[in-house]
């Protein structure tokens, strides 16, 4: 097994990550034929729609912040911008063609396929509205540019892209397993950013990445003496990786355009590909065949079953608690230590800092933060992701659990000081015996709510390669191509562990600072 | 040697300065009450002597420690002065009996058992023993006020402070303390008490600080500051706490309001029941069935009647005096209205002593022992 980074996965809510596509322009690949036009018969079921012309007034779906509703308005006649309706990924496309909502939605062929071979009543539309060019992206001026292009035009000459074009894309998927990597490199290690979530092309099966790309990247790295390392992240990062350096390729199905190159290095194509419509197939009108609970049964099965992906969810399940408990137990430490420091002298320098990163860190988006500390503090030193992840939420819980403890503790009645004070202890005890535990009454409850956020913040972690709960949902949609029932899952997983972390801390934590209930005692005193 | 010696204290504030002068010495065992109109610095030098406010300038000397200098262990000097709040200041998350064990564990190092027994007795002392295992939240406001009594003495302090110790009760709760702080005066605790209770300044302190423009501008024994005044500022001091005034200008006035400000100054001076219904009674007769009527019929509508009742020594007779010169600018006799009047004969039976000169109506009201 080499190593894949799991640790590093993205994880990316699929609206964020359907925003992501749009802004990127990062088009899933498309596998048809090479400059053909039409779609294989085979491939193309008797649909309702056969033709471009007949897309005319029909309403269409497209993912949020692909480049697609573009190319429909520019290449379908007939189509207006009323007629295009957004959806947030392409589960939700397929969604909403089978109930109806739309008529068709446009993609790239690869996800097409892999679409209606999944889903009940849906075909790809024969005629092709665009035809797309895929690459690999690489550093501008990276010195591996050049003998990249060279290892792909020898494969298209050799028929090598044919072979490996029909095996990925072949229905056969016993055939679709990965040589070992297990040939000298000389050269040293080319590190490679994937977001492996793009079946055909570039996706994970059990621990192993795959798919058409990889499979041609990893020959090119064979016969020129490197060894391949993969970082894990998503699709928007796939760039952010590669601009900055951190790694050597980006390897998915990056449609070659004349913007993109004046950004970085593209290679020759390694598949043309297209864009397509998916539409219903005949006969079949709204509404999935077969009955609910068998549907929900097949759901399951795919969701957790299959590819033993409930290890898969296990795993994200297990980097989302690592990431979420040692972030609240660091930033409760460090929330302390700030509202130590304010006490200690209110108009301090100390106090102004801790005040001004508050305000900073509450004045700017968690993701933000996240990918700053990553790309920009970060950027030229390899710290794993889900380090830095630790290191931005115990930042941000800090900076949140801080301001609450410090506002309840001013809000304790300054008579209690006095009262402590006037008894004779010194500031220190004051603190600790009279002010703090009132305080803490009022404060512990809030930050059991925050922490409860702090689980579902870290959610995001997927855009800094970290393969979380959400991130691994977002894999199995993709996989699946289901709109609702991984989503649904997920969600299940995390109320009831928000639920049970709460109940714990409540149970446990909160109850020492609440009044005694029922019988009371006094801890040190037999009170008879 | 004194216990507390106070020399030229001076405390500023950036707007503001409460003490300008003030020079006192406390004798062990005295019970000083420290009284004098609002604002004129009686707290903040309570606070100064055990050192919650810091002084601007001057010496505070106590059991010959100077508790200004820069050195000073003010947690030390503290502990042997204890203080009583205004606003109670009980530790809101602790037991009653918490409340009290907290210092003697933590400062004296008295062990848990030990502290817990001392505080059953204080609470007895101060007849809170069945609130022992109370959080202070569930005690009245008096019950609150005799725990942080208790709380103070469980430091064992040489000296007591007590802020005004019953401004923040009601009526009703004030006696019950100030019973306790009887009780601790006759004991020999030094005690320093601001306090707007004339009763408690005049039967149980030794001594009284009358304190105005920043200074103790008159000391002496509760006789010579209740009964000789020896300064203008003290007399009319003394003088206004023992009266009660009112104005109406309006033959429609809030008579509930009236009653009740009434009402409550007669808790105020401790009058007996009986004494307090026959001022109500002859104010609210004199007032509502006579003057007010008056006015009605002969279309004043401002009466500008200004009652003032001030209690004579002793609580046994009041004076009212009531300036209806109004009445007669507008060209009404009272003494013709009057004569007509079947219930002036109650005011009469009454009050003795009732005189009406130059439109001002002067009467007393008494009980007879």
């Amino acid at each position: 097994m080499r190593n894949v980074c799991r640790k590093g996965g993205v994880l990316v809510l699929l609206a964020a990550a359907a925003l992501l596509f749009i802004a990127l322009g990062l088009a899933p690949n498309a596998l048809a034929e090479a400059n053909d036009q039409k779609v294989s018969a085979a491939e193309s079921p008797d649909v309702e729609i056969n033709s471009v012309k007949e897309l005319a007034g029909k309403k269409i779906g497209v993912v949020t912040g692909t480049v697609f509703d573009q190319i429909v308005l520019e290449d379908v006649k007939g189509v207006s911008k009323d007629d295009i309706l957004y959806f947030n990924s392409n589960a939700e496309c397929v969604g909403a063609l089978q109930a109806g909502k739309v008529d068709a939605f446009i993609s790239d062929l690869p996800i097409a396929q892999l679409a209606t071979g999944k889903n009940e009543g849906i075909g790809v539309m024969p005629e092709k509205i665009k035809k797309d060019q895929y690459g690999f992206v690489l550093p501008k001026n990276s010195p591996h540019t050049q003998e990249l292009n060279e290892r792909l035009k020898a494969y298209k000459e050799d028929g090598t892209l044919d072979r490996l074009k029909k095996k990925w894309m072949g229905s056969d998927d016993s055939k679709k397993t990965m040589p070992d990597q297990d040939w000298p490199a000389p050269k040293g290690t080319l590190t490679v950013a994937i977001s492996p979530d793009n079946e055909p092309v570039n996706y994970i099966v059990g621990n192993r990445i795959c798919g058409l790309c990889i499979e041609i990247l990893e020959t090119a790295a064979r016969d020129l003496g490197y060894d391949v390392q993969y970082r894990n992240t998503n699709v928007n990062a796939v760039l952010a990786e590669v601009q900055s350096g951190k790694s050597d390729i980006g390897a998915d199905s990056f449609s070659i355009t004349e913007e993109r190159k004046k950004m970085m290095d593209m290679t020759e194509p390694y598949y043309d590909g297209g864009v397509v419509a998916v539409v219903r197939t005949k006969g079949n009108g709204a509404g999935e065949s077969g009955g609910f609970f068998e549907n929900l049964a097949r759901s399951f099965e795919r969701t957790f079953i299959v590819e033993n992906r409930w290890q898969l969810i296990l795993d994200g399940l297990g980097v989302t608690l690592i990431i979420s408990v040692s972030s609240g137990v660091l930033g409760l430490g460090l929330g302390f230590v700030f509202v130590l420091l304010r006490h200690k002298k209110e108009d301090g320098i100390a106090s102004k800092l801790i005040r001004l990163l508050e305000n900073l860190l509450g004045g700017l988006p968690v993701v933000v933060v996240l990918m700053l500390l990553y790309y920009v503090v970060f950027g030229a030193i390899d710290v794993p992701g889900a380090v830095v992840a630790i290191l931005a939420f115990t930042l941000l819980f800090g900076a949140t659990c801080g301001s609450i403890m410090w506002n309840a503790i001013q809000a304790v009645d300054v008579g209690q000081t006095e009262a402590g004070r006037a008894l004779g202890f010194g500031d220190r005890d004051t603190f600790f015996l009279v002010v703090l535990p009132q305080a803490a009454r009022q404060f512990a409850p809030l930050l059991v709510g925050q922490f409860v956020s702090l689980v579902k913040d870290t959610s995001i972690v997927g855009y800094i390669t970290v393969q979380d709960l959400t991130r691994v949902g977002d894999i199995i949609r993709s996989r699946t191509m289901e709109a609702f029932f991984p989503l649904i899952a997920i969600a299940v997983i995390y109320f009831v562990l928000c639920r049970l972390m709460a109940w714990l801390l409540n149970r446990f934590a909160v109850r020492r600072f609440e009044p005694k209930d029922g019988p009371r005692t006094i801890k040190g005193v037999d009170l008879q | 040697m004194s216990l507390i010696e106070v020399k030229h204290l001076r405390k500023e504030y950036p707007n503001v300065t409460p003490l300008k002068d003030v020079n006192a010495k406390v004798e062990r065992g005295e019970v000083i009450s420290i009284i004098g109109p609002s604002g004129t610095g009686k707290s903040t030098f309570l606070r100064c002597l055990n050192r919650l406010e810091t002084p601007t300038s001057g010496q505070i000397v106590v059991d010959g420690r100077d508790v200004c200098a820069p050195d000073a262990d003010l947690d030390l000097v503290r502990r042997k002065m204890g203080m009583v709040f205004q606003s109670f200041n009980l530790f809101e998350h602790l037991l009653v009996a918490e409340n009290i064990m907290l210092g003697p564990t933590r400062l004296l190092g008295i062990g848990k058992q030990e502290a817990y027994e001392r505080a059953l007795e204080l609470l007895k002392q101060v007849g809170l023993k069945d609130k022992a295992l109370n959080y202070p939240r569930e005690l009245s406001g008096g019950q609150k006020q005799r725990v942080a009594i208790a709380r103070g003495l469980a430091m064992e302090p040489d000296i007591l402070l007590f802020d005004e110790p019953t401004s923040a009760l009601d009526p009703s709760m004030v006696s019950e303390v100030l019973s306790v702080m009887k009780g601790l005066a006759s004991r020999g605790l030094t005690m320093l008490v601001v306090t707007h209770e004339m009763r408690f300044a005049r039967d149980v302190s030794s001594r009284v600080f009358y304190m105005d423009r920043g200074e103790v501008w008159e000391a002496g024994s509760p006789e010579q500051i209740f009964e000789h005044p020896k300064r203008k500022e003290t007399h009319d001091f003394i003088f206004r706490v023992r009266s009660w005034e009112w104005e109406i200008h309006d033959v429609d006035f809030d008579f509930f309001a009236m009653s009740g400000s009434l009402e409550s100054f007669c808790m105020r001076q401790f009058l007996q029941d009986r004494m307090v219904n026959a001022c109500q009674l002859l104010v609210e007769e004199l007032v509502a069935q006579q003057l007010i009527p008056i006015a009605e019929r002969n279309g004043l509508r401002d009466p500008n009647l200004s009652i003032t009742l001030s209690v004579a020594e002793g609580g046994k007779t009041a004076n009212i005096e009531v300036d209806c010169r109004a009445y007669g600018a507008a060209g009404i006799s009272l003494e013709d209205e009057q004569a007509n009047e079947v219930s002036f004969s109650i005011i009469e039976r009454m009050a003795y002593g009732s005189s009406f000169e130059d439109g001002i109506l002067r009467c007393s009201v008494g009980i007879k022992e």
